[in-house]
């Protein structure tokens, strides 16, 4: 009932990249970018299996059949990821997504989750919104037992101080940290060794690391 | 944030996480944690959700989703409106993410309300003259205290009042009439939501 009051111009000149899940747009958000009062990251779904991650790929594309888990009163349990469905991680709760990263994320803020199916031959996507950290709201990387999930190794940095662009630069600088040495990943409380850790871009990864990336 | 149903046991658990599905009959919205979230859908042969947003008194459709999904963020300050799921227009103080997925069968939609730490703090509901685009009856709700329910109590309030007095919806810029108005949807009667 608005068409008499429709601004004339197309929406690209009134507002811009208006449409995140443009190509253009989500080469930018293959990581995560800060947009307004949320940081946002999409991810399109480019692998079959783990083994067919591409060591020249640059991308974060996604495993099809990976799966998902949470840390909580009752342990280790996996959560489901359905199309359709937004999965909200409420801020303080580890999660980790096989084959993607190789630790446990802990943020301060809650985490929004979107498997988007792909229509008409178009891949498949993942979007994922959280809040814009701010003063000492922080992203942590932990990494717990396999076998009895006692924590084993944390990194943390205040990302509402920090500007977010150093985030992978951390992310990186933790997983290196954490691999550095086996006592970090050795349980003091079974004996467990535990695989290494993995970043989210697996460009980076070593021959050992993608061992590791294949494993959890 | 603490689980019900755990709670149930005698003590108190965290709430880990939740989920909204779009795939549900169109649910009210919630606040929980960071986000106050609305989900539906609208299933052939139902007409699409439009997103409205409003610019120095005209207004700029949002387009419907074709092979792929929508993601498109509406900046915290600006008025929008979805045709068919509420008859007013609202305006919160944090950015909204709309997200209008293509199905096989129709589309699907999530609204996100929220980000920025403390916020939403402040709902606005109006209407717009669809004649010349002034901002009519203004009515802003303070949700600090987590009472996000208090604004959609607000919102089904003044639409009562918008549609039970016809001077209300006369433009005091153009006299033009406004349509009848609805509330969100599952949470209002429907019968002007096609106007």
């Amino acid at each position: 009932m608005y068409t008499n009051i429709y601004v004339d111009e197309p929406i690209e000149k009134v507002l811009g990249d208006w449409d995140f899940m443009t190509d253009k747009i989500i080469q930018k958000l293959q990581g995560f970018a800060p947009i307004g009062d949320n940081i946002y990251g999409i991810r399109p779904v480019a692998h079959e299996t783990s083994k067919t991650i591409d060591d020249h790929s640059p991308t974060i594309g996604l495993v099809k059949n990976r799966k998902n888990f949470e840390i909580g009163p009752k342990g280790i349990v996996e959560v489901q990821r359905k199309p359709y469905v937004a999965h909200v991680t409420m801020s303080g709760t580890p999660h980790h997504t096989q084959f993607v990263f190789g630790y446990w994320h802990i943020n301060d803020k809650d985490e929004i989750i979107i498997p988007l199916p792909g229509v008409g031959g178009d891949p498949d996507h993942l979007m994922i919104v959280m809040g814009r950290p701010t003063g000492q709201e922080s992203d942590r990387a932990a990494w717990y037992c396999e076998k009895c999930t006692t924590l084993l190794y944390m990194s943390e940095f205040v990302t509402g101080l920090e500007n977010f662009r150093h985030f992978w630069r951390w992310e990186k600088s933790a997983v290196d940290s954490y691999n550095s040495e086996i006592r970090h990943r050795t349980c003091k409380e079974c004996g467990h060794v535990n695989p290494l850790g993995y970043t989210a871009f697996h460009h980076n990864d070593t021959p050992e690391v993608r061992e590791a990336r294949q494993l959890w | 944030m603490v689980d019900d149903a755990s709670s149930a046991a005698g003590i108190p658990q965290p709430l880990m996480s939740y989920t909204r599905s779009m795939i549900d009959p169109s649910s009210d919205w919630k606040l929980i944690g960071d986000y106050a979230i609305w989900s539906g859908n609208r299933r052939v042969p139902e007409e699409p959700y439009v997103l409205h947003e409003l610019f120095d008194s005209r207004v700029l459709p949002v387009p419907v989703s074709t092979a792929r999904a929508i993601l498109h963020a509406i900046k915290g300050g600006t008025w929008f409106h979805v045709q068919h799921l509420f008859g007013f227009w609202m305006r919160a103080d944090v950015d909204t993410v709309w997200v209008d997925a293509p199905g096989n069968d129709g589309h699907y939609y999530t609204l996100i309300l929220g980000g920025s730490k403390g916020l939403p703090g402040t709902l606005s509901s109006a209407w717009v003259c669809p004649s010349c685009g002034t901002l009519l009856h203004q009515h802003s709700v303070e949700i600090t205290k987590r009472r996000f329910e208090a604004f959609l109590n607000s919102t089904a309030a003044q639409v009562a009042l918008f549609n039970g007095d016809n001077d209300r919806r006369v433009c005091p810029a153009c006299n033009a009439r406004h349509p009848a108005s609805y509330g969100f949807l599952n949470s209002e009667p429907r019968a002007a939501a096609n106007a």
